[in-house]
């Protein structure tokens, strides 16, 4: 830390109008966004060895975090072409089940993963990238205007986008031995804390968890169940044409009655339980002791083994993530059928970091307080990389947007898994890292991963996200498809049109190809896909476009900054003060905070309608007033 | 409906009848003044100004005042001078936390009208119906099931109901309904975490036991629903059928009871050529009231008498559809053949014989009750209640005809311990009902669990918008305190 009589070395490093602080894989999306849409961004990150590291499991995608890396694709962000480049395993999820539940997930070769993307960064215009840890966010009068870092930097800047990950006042558990770091081994990044609490930004502290590493060559692969990829590989990416990758297979085993015995025998002294961890972890991944504590009943949990690389022999032990002592994790893991004489090489562990109570930021991911300050990624109290990611590339825009002095950018509920994301952070807050399902979004059979580059891509295009090519290429397709919908409906074969044929579950395309002549057979296959979706799912499709088209148009009301809840007669004390604590943006985000109720809701809605009137009426421009969603 | 709450309504809020008292309110920024211009004289009857709170300086704010006064009003081209109690409520203090002032005038509708008038031309508006109950609403001063409440309180027709809609006031949600919530979260939660978690299938006695829990959730949503007065009163009102010969004088019951000239009533016979259904609201019951051709013997044998029996039949309802049998009094004895032949078509009901005419016709209640058991000798199946006389000329008898159309309706009604659902609520039961039935359905036929998730995602918002609560995270707290689920 620089000493306070130093001056600040303000000429070694140029400005930049947007610093993004850390390069995992919220701050990576955040700095080609900002690129991508022309700005100057300046990526910063504390070990420039470990960019876009895979602190977990060595695996991108997986049910709706699949749809997220579709989306960021879509919108011309990175992950799905790291994916793509460095994937050793290749499945598509949910493939027995319906197209809206299907998700694609890839093992990837983590360090290929990490150097692909550290190359691929140096090598976008428009983003630069330094090692040195940032302590101070500079401001004045509310408003960012640069970074000060460890060594004596100061970098003006324009706006921050604080990817932190789990580095802020992190502390790694494993048994009694605690240590402070983001991850272990490596350090933490103590100072950003302080500054943000400086700033009147609320933290909370959460925890998650990792699995412990062993070698391959000491596990015995013939008491497990292979598990390979698929034999035709699906891309992440809508630009990659097709996969010629050579894949690896993962294991699965299962856990014992001894396992869940000599578990929960040492639960009370255990961190997570003697009360060493205080943050509070996810409930959908909890680490092996939860799981014991929890359902005590339960005697064998799924233990997937999964390779760290092409050319490792470390491998992850995904469903053991734990913090309890060594000596145990080594009992724990040899009680499992298969990894009786695992050697062990990394041992699980827990962290605990700092996050920002999501509910202090706007549904642009820029915090309400500061204008300029933006936060992505585990920082805002999520976990994964996809959601991570897609946070980055929300901020990021965002961040660039406001450089620009363009409109800020939001994707709806029924646009995006992304929005889904977003909303529920912003709206509803969050007590637990946050994690994406498709059962949290109401729009799902929309919201498919199959159709991410139709629905996002043109929207990307608009924003200057994309290039014209490709959005042509998305713009080819949708009318392909809307063709191909339309002649369906219109052919027919005994008595049915093609879409009624295929509207039935049990009928396969082939049986259906025949039925339309050489037609269908000269369709593309996405475009294939698309119509057989769309005729899947036809009526429900409809249901929901209608929805869409009903929801209240008064949910879009926005509501200003400065609005005084005070002057609002008639709310009662209890929505009186959440809505002052969280200050909702919209009156649709009011109607998710609890504690209000539809009369509050009403009365608020009738005195924003009367400020909007009065607003028009005065000056016909007042933005804040009269904008709705998009 | 306008939802402006800066204008100062008024309107007279006890029934349009004569009575002890009539009551005219205002409620608004301008309650004050306007009343004040309708108080003659100087006197203080009100408040002034400086004596209000918002305006007070240091004194104690004043919240209400009743005080007696005479009001200067113009009736028929004449200025009199009405007495009247002047009572005060300051805001927030009161119904609808705004300014209310409240006019206690003789019971006599054309004063109350006028005093009203009056209230209307220094500046106040005309409430909508409900209109305060919503300013008490949208202030905060009660939540939406009280606002149901309180509706269900004006228009309880017997002490039961009110008992329940009291409860109702004070707070909540039916519990089955909670229950049923419940149910329906965790078959969603178990759906949702195999489309969640792709290592998770649905095993076959699974998806055995849901077909059964959705079944009879739909069930008894339906059923709910259904034995509510709502979906009747919803759709197009209870079916009344006036029936009875030729000019007995069904079209004049029809209009006392319509009290306007609905039907064209003439003494010829046959008049009313075509069956016509009107409605009627009496306390919170909507009647659909049929009127059908007059009937003869000769009519009878040839298509009219189809056409009285197809009425029946479309009117039916649960316990059979009530008839109000029409009779001329002062010819019941010389019409009792027809009449007997004339019930001989008539599918299973209730009936309510009508004795009309009552003001020309005297007789013996011995003899007239002769007449109807030989009437009726023939249909024991019948159910025949209480004959009831009146007079539409006079209207005498009419507001005892209307007490027993209610008598009637509440009678079909079974208020269950469910309580009483307000008609939002057994609209969004019908409709969860109807997804948990699609649910069901496509589980049957083995349809993407995707789509069956999707119905009893919109079943259990249709039950959430009855209690209020969010989807994602019931299913996920369900999901999580249920399943051990990896990664």
């Amino acid at each position: 830390m620089n000493d306070s009589s130093t001056p600040y070395i303000k000429n070694a490093i140029r400005a930049a109008d947007v610093v993004i602080i850390g390069a995992g894989h919220a701050g990576c999306e955040a700095a080609l966004a900002i690129a991508r849409l022309g700005c100057d961004a300046l990526l910063i990150t504390m070990a420039l060895d470990t960019v876009a590291q895979m602190s977990c499991n060595p695996a991108i995608g997986g049910l709706a975090k699949g749809q997220l890396v579709r989306e960021i694709d879509a919108m011309g962000g990175a992950m799905a072409l790291a994916t793509d480049a460095t994937g050793i395993q290749f499945r598509m999820l949910n493939s027995s089940k319906g197209p809206a539940v299907q998700s694609p997930r890839a093992q990837a070769d983590k360090w290929a993963y990490q150097h692909w993307m550290k190359r691929f960064l140096e090598t976008s215009p428009g983003v630069r990238m330094l090692q040195d840890r940032v302590v101070e966010i500079v401001t004045e009068n509310e408003r960012v205007v640069g970074v000060r870092t460890a060594i004596g930097l100061e970098i003006a800047c324009k706006a921050v986008v604080v990817c932190t990950g789990t580095f802020p006042r992190g502390k790694t558990h494993i048994g009694s031995h605690q240590a402070p770091g983001g991850r272990f081994g490596e350090p933490a990044a103590e100072e950003i804390s302080g500054s943000l609490t400086t700033l009147g930004l609320p933290l909370m502290r959460l925890k998650t968890g990792t699995c412990p590493r062993v070698l391959s060559s000491s596990l015995d692969y013939d008491r497990m169940t292979i598990q390979p990829g698929d034999e035709s590989p699906v891309p992440f990416s809508f630009l990659t044409r097709k996969l010629e990758v050579e894949q690896v297979p993962c294991y699965a085993t299962w856990t014992t009655p001894e396992t869940q015995q000599m578990v929960a025998d040492i639960l009370e002294s255990t961190p997570l339980f003697n009360g060493q961890i205080e943050g509070v972890g996810p409930r959908y991944c909890p680490s092996f002791e939860l799981k014991v504590a929890r359902f005590p009943d339960k005697d064998k949990h799924h233990i997937f083994v999964e390779p760290e690389g092409r050319y490792t022999e470390e491998v992850y032990l995904n469903g053991l993530a734990t913090s309890i002592d060594p000596e145990a994790q080594v009992k724990m893991v040899h009680s499992i059928p298969g990894l009786e004489k695992a050697e062990f090489m990394r041992f699980g562990y827990a962290v605990e970091y700092d996050a920002i109570c999501p509910s202090a930021l706007r549904d642009t991911l820029e915090t309400k307080k500061i204008a300029g300050l933006y936060c992505a990624g585990q920082m805002n109290g999520t976990s994964g990389y996809e959601e991570a990611g897609a946070q980055g590339l929300i901020a990021g825009i965002n961040a660039a947007l406001a450089v620009q002095q363009r409109p800020p950018f939001r994707l709806r509920r029924d646009q995006a898994y992304i929005g889904v994301l977003v909303d529920d952070l912003v709206t509803r807050g969050t007590n637990e890292p946050y994690r994406l399902f498709t059962s949290r979004a109401e729009y799902r059979l929309l919201l498919r991963q199959d159709n991410a580059d139709l629905r996002l891509t043109p929207v990307a295009k608009e924003l200057g996200l994309v290039d014209d090519a490709r959005a042509e290429r998305a713009e080819r397709l949708q009318k392909e498809v809307d063709d191909a919908v339309a002649t369906a409906a219109k052919l027919f074969h005994e008595g049915k049109t093609i879409a009624q044929h295929l509207r039935n579950p049990k009928m396969e395309w082939t049986d259906v190809l025949p039925m339309a002549g050489g037609w269908a057979a000269g369709l593309s296959e996405r475009v294939a896909e698309q119509l057989r979706i769309a005729c899947r799912y036809d009526g429900y499709l409809q249901r929901n476009l209608a929805q869409i088209k009903r929801v209240d148009k008064s949910l879009h009301l926005r509501i200003t900054d400065t609005f005084d809840y005070d002057l609002v007669q008639g709310l009662s004390n209890e929505a009186r003060e959440k809505l002052k604590k969280i200050r909702p943006e919209t009156l649709g985000q009011a109607s998710k905070i609890s504690g209000v109720s539809p009369a509050d809701l009403a009365i608020l809605s009738v005195r924003l309608s009367s400020l909007q009137g009065k607003f028009a009426a005065a000056e016909n421009t007042s933005e804040t007033f009269t904008e709705t969603d998009r | 409906m306008r939802l402006s709450q800066d204008d100062t309504i008024a309107a007279i809020s006890t029934p349009a009848a004569s009575s002890m008292a009539a009551i005219v309110r205002l409620s608004g920024n301008e309650a004050l003044p306007i009343a004040q211009s309708l108080i003659s004289g100087s006197q203080e009857a009100l408040p002034t100004p400086s004596k209000n709170k918002r305006t007070g300086h240091g004194c104690k704010p004043l919240t209400w005042s009743v005080s007696f006064c005479h009001l200067s009003i113009s009736m028929a081209g004449y200025s009199v001078r009405v007495p009247a109690y002047v009572m005060f409520f300051a805001a927030p203090k009161s119904y609808t936390r705004q300014d209310m002032v409240e006019f206690i005038v003789p019971g006599n509708e054309p004063i109350a009208t006028a005093v009203l008038k009056q209230c209307l031309q220094s500046g106040a508006r005309a409430a909508y119906a409900g209109e305060f109950t919503l300013r008490a609403f949208l202030s905060g001063r009660i939540d939406l099931a009280q606002a149901e409440a309180v509706e269900q309180i004006i228009h309880a027709a017997n002490q039961q109901e009110r008992i329940a809609a009291l409860q109702r006031l004070q707070d909540d949600i039916p519990t089955s309904i909670r229950t049923w919530r419940d149910q329906l979260i965790a078959i969603a939660a178990q759906i949702e975490a195999t489309l969640d978690f792709h290592e998770e299938e649905l095993d076959h006695n699974l998806t055995k036991s849901f077909l059964t829990e959705l079944n009879t959730l739909s069930q008894n949503c339906h059923h709910i629903t259904s034995k509510t007065k709502h979906q009747k009163s919803q759709e197009q009102g209870i079916p009344v059928v006036l029936a009875g010969l030729t000019n007995a004088g069904k079209s004049s019951l029809l209009n006392s009871l319509l009290g306007e000239d609905a039907a064209i009533v003439s003494s010829e016979n046959s008049t009313t050529r075509d069956r016509l259904s009107y409605s009627l609201q009496l306390g919170r019951f909507l009647f659909r009231l049929e009127d059908s051709p007059g009937a003869d013997n000769s009519l009878m044998q040839s298509n009219q008498g189809t056409v009285f029996t197809e009425g029946i039949h479309k009117g039916a309802y649960r316990g059979g559809t009530f008839v109000c049998l029409v009779i001329d009094r002062s010819r019941l004895s010389s019409d009792v053949l027809q009449l007997k032949s004339f019930i001989q078509n008539l599918p299973l009901c209730r009936i309510l014989p009508i004795l009309n005419k009552s003001e020309i016709a005297s007789g013996d209640l011995n003899e007239i009750n002769d007449c109807l058991k030989s009437i009726f000798i023939d249909r024991q199946d019948l159910t025949v209640v209480t004959p009831l006389e009146i007079s539409c000329k006079t209207g005498w008898g009419i507001k005892e005809l209307k007490e027993r159309l209610i008598a009637e309706a509440i009678g079909n009604e079974s208020l269950t311990d469910h309580g009483i659902l307000t008609l939002r609520e057994a609209e969004e039961l019908r409709q969860a009902s109807d997804h948990c039935q699609e649910a069901s359905t496509l589980l049957e036929e083995g349809m993407d669990l995707e789509l069956i998730a999707e119905e009893l995602r919109h079943a259990h918002e249709a039950f959430s918008r009855a209690i209020g609560d969010c989807y994602a995270e019931n299913v996920l707290d369900a999901i999580f305190s249920r399943f051990c689920i990896g990664k």
